[in-house]
């Protein structure tokens, strides 16, 4: 199924056979892994889990509305340090998470609102300075421990202890895993389409009622509300946060992610999380090299493919499926 | 020192250092006005001229004005291989696809720098041995001062060239309108080209004047990279003067706050103005907004 040819295609989550086999070993492959692998490995898929999350988060931003983020490592930050300050007070797990959302949410507003005014580059650089605020703010905070940061338990709930490795990626599975399932759900809504209206033509969205101004701030609501769960779910994974770990170097990597896995495919940004973590790990062992690899990578994809990953993808698929023809 | 000692203090200083933003702010809008690439790997360029000036300087001991100058015209190489290699065949067109190029290409620069000349701080040394000028209770420091002059001419000849030049008028032209200009006959590659040289002999001319106030590293220009798309932003995106206006007004109004209101803050103070600007004036300061063609 590469093309919608009906209404009800765009209706489905899951479309065709082919994807149905690919989801189902996807997630029997996750659900297996930890039983089959050392604690290393463990550590980065979950981490691949959350930087999935931020994403797609962006992919919702940037891939289905257009509106560009550098900033989304301060949602992040936001979402880990609330949940970190909240649990240390002594607040139950689930309500920590829902505030790590819910204040993060609360700054999506405080930024969709100001950038439903801008475009292009002028909102790159205004995200990009959140981003930096939020580290400046956090790094001279003293109750979040300045610049020396802070430690992150990992929970203990229903009488389970995650505090192992393994327990631990069980619950960001499934946490992560339903909000992607909601995201892919929240795609093919109407809202997803009202999303991608105001990102091909903004002017023909609003003749056709769509009020702009509420889209693109939900749009940065629901963004920065998923990322504030990444957050929340990576300050307990890593178990110590500091600001300087939310630097713009993280922000410009989500944004990779997004765009590498092919701009505008939900799909296409856990293609793209997967392949920059996993880069990240591997390129890390050749230490000096490591950047300048990273880097040339990088160029490689942008001069090569321009639908990214997801799109060399399709464009493979679609091969197969007209071939001898 | 008095009141007014210390304030006109403060204005020198940030109008030596808004110098610097200025002539980053400078490079990154020549560069979108003309291509719509919002330029990442500007610092990263500057630094490798940089680099590339420093080892002319302290491995070959070429005279000091000379080993700038050819930093300059290497730059200026690498800037139109950037075009010719990297931008012109790259398959990804669209604004933000170029965006992750030069994000890629500043990791690449930045790592080559690190692989080639290490981490560790190099002090560059400067034309005249520094020393404190003192106007009444306003102290200077000569090689400021000489920073910001270099600075100011460099805008100045910037401006000649677009003014008076047939290539400036040209790249006017392509910025303006790239179909139409190709259309009567202009060579649109070859004026792309020297958009890149231009830009990555600003980059290297900001790099060189920041670089002795600091020590030299490959993330010494991260901060004025910042600083300088901030001061783009200000100014406005495809307004030249903007890029110098808000370079300036960006220098000053940060070492104000530094002065009178709070060190800490001073760093996240810049990101604090950008958000006010642009609530107000969407554009920048003398930007114009895009006609957008249905």
């Amino acid at each position: 199924m590469l093309f919608r040819e009906r209404y009800e295609n765009d209706l489905w989550l899951i479309r065709g056979s082919q994807a149905w086999v690919i989801a189902g070993i996807a997630g029997a492959a996750l659900l297996a892994l930890p039983l089959l692998v050392k604690g290393y490995l463990i550590y980065n898929v979950t981490l691949f889990f959350v930087y999935a999350l931020v994403a797609l988060s962006l992919a919702v931003l940037v891939g289905l509305t257009g509106q560009v983020s550098l900033g989304h490592a301060g949602f992040l930050a936001a979402g880990a340090y609330t949940h970190a300050i909240l649990t240390q007070q002594g607040v139950p797990y689930v309500l920590a998470i829902l505030a790590a959302v819910a204040v993060t949410a609360l700054l999506g507003v405080l930024i969709g609102v100001p950038a439903l005014r801008l475009e292009g580059p002028y909102l790159a650089i205004a995200t990009l300075g959140f981003g930096l605020a939020i580290q400046q703010i956090l790094n001279n905070w003293a109750l979040v421990g300045a610049s020396t940061g802070t430690l992150v338990d990992r929970p203990m709930l229903f009488g389970i202890d995650f505090y192992g490795d393994r327990p631990y990626y069980y619950l960001v599975l499934a946490l992560a895993g339903f909000v992607t399932w909601l995201l892919f759900n929240l795609e093919r809504s109407h809202v997803g389409r009202a999303f991608r209206a105001t990102r091909d033509a903004d002017l023909a969205a609003q003749m056709s009622g769509i009020g702009l101004a509420r889209y693109k701030t939900l749009a940065f609501v629901i963004s920065a509300g998923v990322a504030g769960l990444a957050g929340a779910l990576y300050g307990p994974l890593v178990g110590y946060i500091t600001p300087e770990g939310f630097n713009l170097m993280l922000s410009i990597k989500f944004l990779l992610m997004t765009i590498v896995g092919g701009l505008g495919f939900l799909p296409g940004a856990l293609l793209g999380a997967g392949f920059i973590t996993g880069l990240d790990v591997y390129l890390s062992t050749f230490r000096a090299w490591s950047q300048l690899a990273f880097g040339l990578v990088v160029i490689g994809i942008m001069m090569l493919e321009p639908a990214g990953l997801y799109g060399r993808w399709l464009k493979i698929k679609r091969f197969w499926k007209s071939w001898p023809l | 020192m008095n009141g007014l000692d210390s304030l006109v203090q403060a204005l020198v200083s940030g109008a030596s250092i808004g110098s610097v933003y200025a002539l980053v702010a400078l490079g990154l809008v020549l560069l979108y006005r003309t291509t719509r690439i919002l330029n990442f790997a500007h610092g990263d360029l500057g630094v490798a001229g940089t680099f590339i000036a420093y080892t002319l300087l302290t491995q070959l001991r070429i005279p000091f004005g000379l080993s700038f100058l050819l930093a300059l015209v290497a730059a200026a190489a690498i800037g139109m291989l950037i075009y010719l290699l990297l931008v012109r065949p790259a398959k990804n067109q669209s604004e933000l696809g170029l965006l992750i190029l030069t994000l890629g290409l500043a990791l690449a620069l930045g790592g080559l720098d690190a692989l080639l000349f290490g981490t560790s701080n190099k002090v560059v040394p400067t034309l005249v041995p520094d020393q404190i000028l003192r106007f009444g209770g306003v102290s200077l420091s000569l090689v400021s001062l000489i920073t910001s002059l270099f600075g100011v001419v460099l805008m100045v000849a910037l401006w000649a060239l677009l003014t008076f030049t047939k290539l400036g008028v040209a790249m006017r032209a392509v910025a303006q309108r790239e179909d139409v200009a190709e259309a009567v006959g202009l060579p649109v590659r070859t004026v792309l080209m020297a958009t890149w040289a231009a830009a990555a002999v600003l980059a290297t001319a900001a790099a060189l004047l920041f670089a002795p106030t600091t020590l030299l590293n490959p993330t010494m220009m991260l901060d004025p990279l910042s600083k300088g798309f901030v001061a783009a932003v200000i100014g406005g995106m495809n307004s030249l003067p903007g890029a110098v206006l808000g370079g300036y007004l960006l220098g000053i109004l940060e070492l104000l706050v530094g002065v009178y209101i709070s060190l800490e803050f001073k760093a996240s103070f810049a990101f604090l103005v950008v958000v006010l600007v642009l609530v107000l004036k969407p554009h920048g300061l003398l930007g114009r907004a895009d006609v957008k063609r249905v």
